[in-house]
């Protein structure tokens, strides 16, 4: 009769009791965590970075809710980018006269960066074009650094259609880049180069805007790159 | 199997033997029961095997939700998802914005929560909420919140979206809320997170610095505890209503610097990193000295208490006593206290004193505390009592009082130090005599240095541009010169109270980031606010003796404690009030901004 009532046997019961019941409890997480990520694979897509030390980059479908409302035309892009452990990433845009094939250009330009990171990254980029009171702004985000300034007075994107738009990767491609390049992740530029008030054509230059991202340990050479002293970084964009 | 028939044997033998010898029996029969229970057989065997098998699964699900954890995490910032914890509790995320002037969150509201949405764009400060915001319902279930700032030249406009729908709308003009960068935080991530809903939750604590007054390209922040403008956006149970942040505080900066006073009005610091003791260190309102810059080892305005007995010629000077207790900080040290009388044991050995919130009434509009000096080589021990009133954030009052045991007085002097920085100079007066109580400002004048020193030749003393001459002579000590009560504005105070004499230095600097000050000036000596009025309310009537008080100014050509002319020649130096004792009403100081600015 005690064997029944062994101490162990109702200890081994009861561990497996709770074991089972523990294994119903985490299965249940474990599947509504799973049924979450997939549905956040679904808007940002299913990749593995196959070399963790480089640059990743891939469009991102932008989501019915992300233009908030009080925002009126708009076009928006969205990237998903891997950044490698140490880098540090900075990012520079140019909106006004920029050049087809190289950083720098006249207008306004801004620089952010935001310190090393330690381990690898996946931050949302975001490009856009907004028209606010008949003036298109350009607004370039990745992760908490953005920038924003104002396009030329005359510069209306009605149609994307009539200027040259270059985002870094389109449809599914998925872009691997390596740490020490500087990478356009947009250009938007009319066909035809900008003129002066006389009509003379200014040479190279194109009105538009353009967004890089690079690595701090590469902004000097970045620097020298957009004010044409150098040639030693080039262009990613195909 | 033999196993039963076996513990029925050893059992049985255990029983036989216990009427013999039960005493030295009983430990190994209890033993025997032990190793039985542990007794290890193919149905444990098999149970162990379960334990493995249901236990297993819960191991790998646990590191495989760990790293779903991490694959969420990594995602989830990438979209505008909102993830559901928690039903029953305020689920939120913040959602990357597309523009740098829109904010969004997403949140779920639990049914029947109550609660609100909220939004201040003043009286931002580190006490509480901010007690004057604009508030919305917020409704249940799923829903966006989107923050617009828009600032253009008509303007700073704010509208605030719950979904598609405008729900609050804001103009502000210009200089409202003129700003100058600013910090922001939060209580909300890009990750989605469940919070009680029975706690405020910040979404938006956006704090603006301000332009200076004076100067193009340069920013000054106001002190934490001061109200700041901004953006602040938060939802909070309806039921919590934030408490206004107090009028009047005593704020532990750190272990070294103490103040007390008006939160945001005029202050007394107490530190003990000033390079000389035995000052009253006055610290103005900021609205009052609008970007000078403060440094805590340097005294802005101090105030030198000095009794007098009756066999005194000359009085004491506190600040120039040598300190026993720090030999190298020169001056009596000044110990603040809650009380007049200095409390028994332990506590009274304390060098700095003690200023608790018991200074400040219930109604948390008066405050009064007391500083303590020690007894003078005369025998004179002042105490004097510093009064703050909320309803007149400039001002500090003093009333000074002997300490038990103390010499006599016959008087007290309340000597303004570091005056000359503020580059004060004038006077405002009545032209006449007797012109009555009803006075206005259209028949106060401005009298100058030169009108009250007028057997001296000001210009002489130094280059407007604070430069001396090479063969300019040494400067003398301008004598002091007394103002008579009689010349000075008198107002009819409310409740009773005595009617006040009103004294007024003013400048004649309308900018002073257009000075040029000399090579080699100390940077605490320059200021760089905005002008400013040094104020003194004089009680009519002081003692019952009728003795009145008296008032003297003195001007220097110098930078307090240099050889360094003043740029622009003499200045008022010192004021000199001299308080017959017993004293029964306090003399106030206010130091007030010529044109205050709103912050």
């Amino acid at each position: 009769m005690f064997r029944k009532h062994s101490p162990l046997r109702i200890v081994l019961i009861t561990i497996s009791a709770v074991g089972i019941a523990c294994t119903l409890y985490y299965n249940e997480e474990r599947n509504q965590l799973r049924g979450t990520l997939t549905e956040l694979q679904k808007q940002v897509g299913v990749w593995k970075v196959e070399d963790e030390s480089k640059v990743v980059i891939a469009r991102i479908p932008v989501a019915k809710d992300a233009i908030p409302p009080g925002v009126g035309k708009c076009h928006l892009w969205q990237y998903r980018i891997h950044l490698p452990a140490k880098y540090a990433p900075c990012v520079s845009s140019t909106s006004g006269l920029v050049k087809a094939n190289a950083p720098g250009g006249q207008g306004s330009q801004n620089t952010g960066m935001s310190g090393q990171i330690a381990e690898p990254e996946q931050k949302l980029a975001t490009v856009a074009l907004i028209e606010t009171d008949d003036q298109w702004k350009f607004y370039f985000r990745v992760g908490g650094n953005s920038s924003s300034a104002s396009m030329p007075p005359d510069f209306s994107i009605e149609r994307l259609g009539d200027f040259v738009v270059e985002p870094v990767v389109s449809g599914n491609e998925i872009g691997a880049f390596d740490a020490d390049e500087a990478i356009c992740l947009f250009r938007i530029r009319e066909n035809e180069m900008a003129t002066d008030g006389r009509g003379n054509i200014i040479k190279d230059l194109y009105a538009g805007c353009t967004a890089y991202i690079f690595s701090e340990d590469q902004q000097d050479a970045f620097t020298e790159w957009s004010q044409g002293q150098r040639n030693s970084m080039k262009e990613t964009l195909q | 199997m033999n196993q039963p028939s076996e513990n029925r044997t050893a059992s049985g033998a255990s029983a036989n033997q216990r009427p013999n010898s039960e005493l030295d029996q009983e430990p190994a029969t209890t033993n025997q029961r032990a190793r039985r229970s542990l007794r290890f057989g193919l149905m444990e065997l098999l149970l162990l095997t379960a334990v493995a098998a249901t236990w297993l699964p819960v191991l790998i699900a646990q590191r495989q939700i760990a790293e779903l954890e991490v694959d969420i995490q990594t995602l989830q910032p990438l979209t505008t998802d909102l993830i559901v914890m928690d039903e029953q509790k305020l689920n939120i995320r913040e959602v990357s914005s597309i523009s740098s002037n829109i904010k969004s969150w997403k949140y779920y509201g639990p049914p029947n929560a109550d609660l609100e949405l909220r939004f201040a764009t003043d009286g931002i400060n580190n006490y509480s909420f901010p007690a004057d915001y604009e508030a919305v319902p917020l409704p249940e279930g799923r829903h966006a919140i989107h923050l617009k700032e828009v600032n253009d030249t008509e303007g700073y406009h704010r509208e605030l979206y719950i979904d598609k729908e405008m729900v609050i709308e804001q103009h502000h003009p210009l200089d409202a809320l003129a700003r100058f960068g600013s910090s922001i935080r939060s209580d909300v991530s890009e990750q989605s997170e469940e919070y009680s809903i029975a706690e405020p939750l910040k979404l938006r604590d956006q704090r603006y610095s301000n332009k200076h007054p004076l100067k193009v390209y340069t920013s000054f922040d106001l002190p934490v505890h001061h109200d700041k403008k901004g953006n602040f956006l938060w939802i909070s149970p309806r039921s919590i209503v934030p408490e206004p942040a107090p009028k009047l505080t005593v704020i532990e900066h750190d272990s070294q610097l103490t103040t007390f006073g008006h939160r945001q009005g005029i202050r007394v610091r107490r530190t003990n990193q000033t390079k000389v003791a035995g000052l009253i260190d006055i610290q103005p309102s900021i609205s009052s000295v609008l970007g000078d810059q403060d440094r805590r080892d340097y005294y802005r305005l101090g105030i030198s208490v000095r009794p007098i007995l009756e066999s005194d010629s000359r009085p004491a000077i506190p600040e120039q006593q040598p300190n026993t207790e720090v030999p190298e900080r020169p001056g009596m040290p000044i110990s603040y206290r809650d009380t007049i009388t200095l409390p028994n044991g332990p506590d009274a050995l304390m060098k700095n004193g003690r200023v608790t919130e018991n200074t400040i009434n219930e109604a948390g509009d008066q405050m009064r505390l007391f500083a303590h000096y020690p007894r003078f080589a005369s025998g004179a021990q002042p105490i004097v009592e510093i009064l703050f009133d909320a309803a007149h954030p400039n001002r500090i009052g003093f009333l000074p009082h002997a300490a038990s045991g103390s010499e006599h007085m016959k008087a007290c002097q309340f000597v303004t130090q570091f005056d000359a920085r503020f580059l004060w100079r004038k006077i405002e007066m009545q032209p006449g005599k007797d012109t009555g109580p009803d006075v206005t400002q259209e028949t106060l004048a401005s009298v100058s240095l030169s009108q009250l020193y007028p057997q001296i030749d000001l210009t002489k003393f130094a280059d407007p541009n604070g430069v001396a001459e090479s063969d300019a002579p040494d400067p003398t000590p301008f004598p002091w010169q007394p103002i008579s009560l009689d010349r000075l504005p008198r107002f009819e105070s409310p409740n009773n109270l005595a009617d006040r004499f009103k004294m007024s230095l003013m400048t004649d600097v309308p900018d002073s980031s257009q000075l040029k000050f000399p090579a080699g000036l100390a940077d605490w000596l320059k200021y760089e606010g905005v002008p400013n009025r040094q104020v003194w309310w004089l009680p009519a009537e002081q003692d019952a003796a009728g003795t009145p008080i008296t008032v003297e100014v003195r001007a220097t050509s110098l930078f307090p404690t240099t050889k360094i002319p003043l740029v622009g020649g003499p200045a008022i130096g010192n004021v000199r009030i001299t308080v017959p004792m017993p004293a029964a009403e306090p003399i106030w100081l206010e130091i007030v901004a010529e044109q205050p600015l709103e912050l």
